[in-house]
């Protein structure tokens, strides 16, 4: 295998049952990203783009074909190596921020090291660095996240992702709640940080004048990469 | 710690709930531990019971109605022969004399300057604990008690209001069946007519009174389940003469029934108050759990492993079953006693029926030869024998209300723990 290559993907499939329907989310999906790359994936709504994102950071299984990331076969890892993978590798942001209520940003962007077992002191040292990395001000690490506004949430929630170090960014509609400026900041953000700190990001979106910023853009219809 | 830390502090995030659901508890741990307190202040009361009664068997002339030597007597040498009976732990003797009524002719012996009409001179063997029938404990307050060397002496221990009324004090001499008596003491206990007891050596009363016989032989038993085998031997030898009552079968029993059946109830009550609160704990963390269960995915998204979840859930529901008991800890320093006050009402409503001169109270009055607590208990009801129960908050109690909190928090919330624990993360994300 390529050492360039972060993510194989082989004839992926995944079926589930959602409202009482049987649903076909992917339909033998196949596609690779080379390490340090930004790729987007769009497509409308039910087309599978969250399913994919979901089966690459190991929090859904496939129904069928092959996850390889980092070389390692995440379609047949059992749930604790998941959860280790998921600490140490990847860094998720969703659409609707998905903070902790009550937890202040400072705190927010801590949790993945605190469940990696990072000492405090070391965890809101690390949690400011984020904080300063994706640009919000230091007098505003301190509020709760009903606080912030949803621009510097979701900049938390990039910061949060950012914590662990993690070589993979799986973004779920990282701008579906902003306003065009603030997912602008976000866009170029996660562009940067493939960039210049050579990470892979994975963003889905449906606005394809974001997804062009990519250096790949993949379409999905109906379960398949056109 | 972290986890622990953070099931804590998610209490917070509905404040409004959280309170609400805090009271429920906290009445409902209030309710648990005045039940706790009740069954622990009825089982020492049975206990007592039975340790101090359950044993003994009252042996008195046939057809004895009162206390005084109202017929034939019991012979002197029935205290070594039911000594010898299988079973038998220890015989007390006892003789009992009203005080002459100058109203009522031939009804007694006179006291120069002593004792009132009506009141009792009792013989007793001076190395035992004076007993006052229907009085409770005796009290020593000048003086001394009667001892082993006082055998055959003209020597007394009076009550204080009969010593207050006839000007005695320790040493000084009273004049009795034409013979003079030292007070050796003067005793103190809980009746009217205990105040104005004199004890006397028995075998001083027998040759005073000029009886020449016993009122009542009270005979101790090994252990209670001998107590039916010594009452058949007793009055398989003796049954003609005799009237043979063992206490656990006459009003004490059924006073011990009486306390059996409350400490019945409220352990009841306590099973029936555990079991709602496990079922608080239960529902609100199933409830919490299902409003979360996004935020639950976003934590595993992020890198929480079932371990971390099932930690946070736990700690979530100890703290919310914690503080709901630390809770009804306060209010049971508020109302436990009126839940005391509550308890003797019923049980003194449930007792059985008592009445000076008649019933189990006139079958157990000074020949009965009881400690003072149970003819106290006799005369007056289960309800003023429990009116010293105490349902007050103490550290145990506290302590007591903390671990059963501690457990109860793991019982309920163990559930709805493990089954955050193990939601799975894209599910729950995308809202199934």
């Amino acid at each position: 295998m390529n050492d360039r290559v972060a993510i194989r993907v082989e004839r992926l499939s995944k079926e589930f049952t959602f409202g009482g329907q049987r649903v076909q989310a992917l339909r033998e999906v196949s596609f690779s990203v080379e390490t340090g790359t930004m790729v987007s994936v769009v497509g409308p709504s039910g087309s599978g783009k969250t399913t994919l994102v979901n089966v690459l950071g190991g929090l859904d299984s496939p129904t069928a074909g092959e996850v390889w990331v980092e070389g390692r076969p995440i379609h047949v890892l059992r749930e604790a190596d998941l959860t280790e993978f998921r600490r140490r590798r990847v860094g998720f942001v969703f659409q609707a921020y998905n903070l902790i209520p009550g937890f202040s940003a400072l705190e927010n962007v801590g949790l993945p090291l605190e469940f990696d077992g990072t000492p405090r002191r070391r965890r809101e040292e690390r949690a400011r660095e984020c904080l300063e990395l994706v640009g919000l001000p230091p007098s505003r690490h301190r509020h709760t996240a009903a606080r912030l506004s949803g621009g510097e949430q979701q900049r938390v929630a990039v910061a949060r992702a950012l914590a662990n170090d993690p070589a993979f960014i799986l973004a779920d509609e990282p701008t579906g709640n902003l306003d065009s400026a603030n997912s602008d900041i976000i866009v170029n953000l996660l562009a940067s940080l493939a960039r210049e700190q050579g990470k892979t990001v994975v963003m889905v979106t449906h606005d394809r004048s974001l997804a062009a910023r990519a250096e790949r853009v993949f379409e999905m219809v109906d379960g398949r990469i056109l | 710690m972290r986890n622990i830390y953070r099931g804590f502090r998610s209490l917070r995030r509905n404040l409004a709930r959280t309170t609400v659901i805090l009271l429920i508890l906290g009445l409902v741990a209030c309710l648990s531990l005045a039940m706790l307190a009740v069954e622990r202040g009825v089982s020492s009361r049975v206990a007592e019971v039975e340790a101090t009664v359950g044993t003994l068997i009252d042996v008195r002339p046939a057809g004895a109605i009162g206390p005084g030597p109202d017929g034939e007597l019991l012979p002197l040498e029935l205290v070594d022969d039911l000594a010898l009976l299988d079973g038998v732990a220890d015989v007390v003797p006892l003789l009992v004399a009203r005080t002459a009524d100058p109203s009522r002719p031939g009804s007694g012996e006179p006291m120069q300057g002593g004792p009132r009409f009506g009141s009792f001179t009792l013989g007793v063997e001076p190395d035992r604990p004076l007993s006052v029938p229907g009085g409770g404990t005796v009290e020593i307050v000048s003086g001394r008690s009667l001892e082993p060397g006082d055998a055959g002496r003209a020597v007394v221990v009076v009550g204080a209001l009969l010593a207050s009324e006839r000007g005695l004090a320790v040493g000084s001499t009273v004049e009795f069946a034409g013979r003079d008596f030292e007070v050796v003491g003067i005793h103190e206990s809980e009746s009217r007519m205990g105040r104005s007891a004199v004890f006397m050596p028995l075998d001083t009363a027998v040759e005073v009174l000029g009886l020449g016989g016993l009122t009542q032989v009270t005979v101790r038993v090994t252990s209670i389940g001998e107590v039916d085998a010594v009452r058949e031997a007793i009055l398989a030898a003796w049954g003609e003469t005799v009237d043979v009552v063992a206490q656990k079968d006459s009003f004490a029993g059924r006073f011990e029934e009486t306390l059996g059946n409350l400490r019945a109830t409220s352990r009841i009550g306590l099973l029936l108050s555990l079991i709602a609160a496990g079922a608080v704990v239960f529902g609100t963390m199933f409830l919490v759990v299902r409003e979360r269960s996004r935020e639950i995915g976003i934590l595993k998204a992020i890198g929480a492993g079932r371990r971390d979840i099932a930690l946070q859930f736990g700690a979530e529901a100890v703290a919310l079953s914690l503080i709901g008991a630390l809770i009804g800890v306060i209010l049971l320093g508020l109302i436990g006693p009126s839940v005391a006050s509550a308890v003797v009402s019923l049980a003194g409503q449930s007792a059985p029926a008592v009445g000076p001169g008649g019933g189990p109270a006139g079958a157990g009055l000074p020949g009965g030869g009881m400690p003072g607590a149970q003819m106290f208990m006799a005369r007056q009801g289960v309800g003023v024998l429990l009116g010293s129960l105490d349902i007050t908050v103490t550290w145990a109690l506290a302590a007591c209300a903390a671990a059963g909190g501690v457990a109860l928090g793991l019982i309920g919330g163990l559930v709805p723990a493990l089954a955050a624990a193990n939601l799975k993360p894209a599910e729950v994300i995308r809202g199934e």
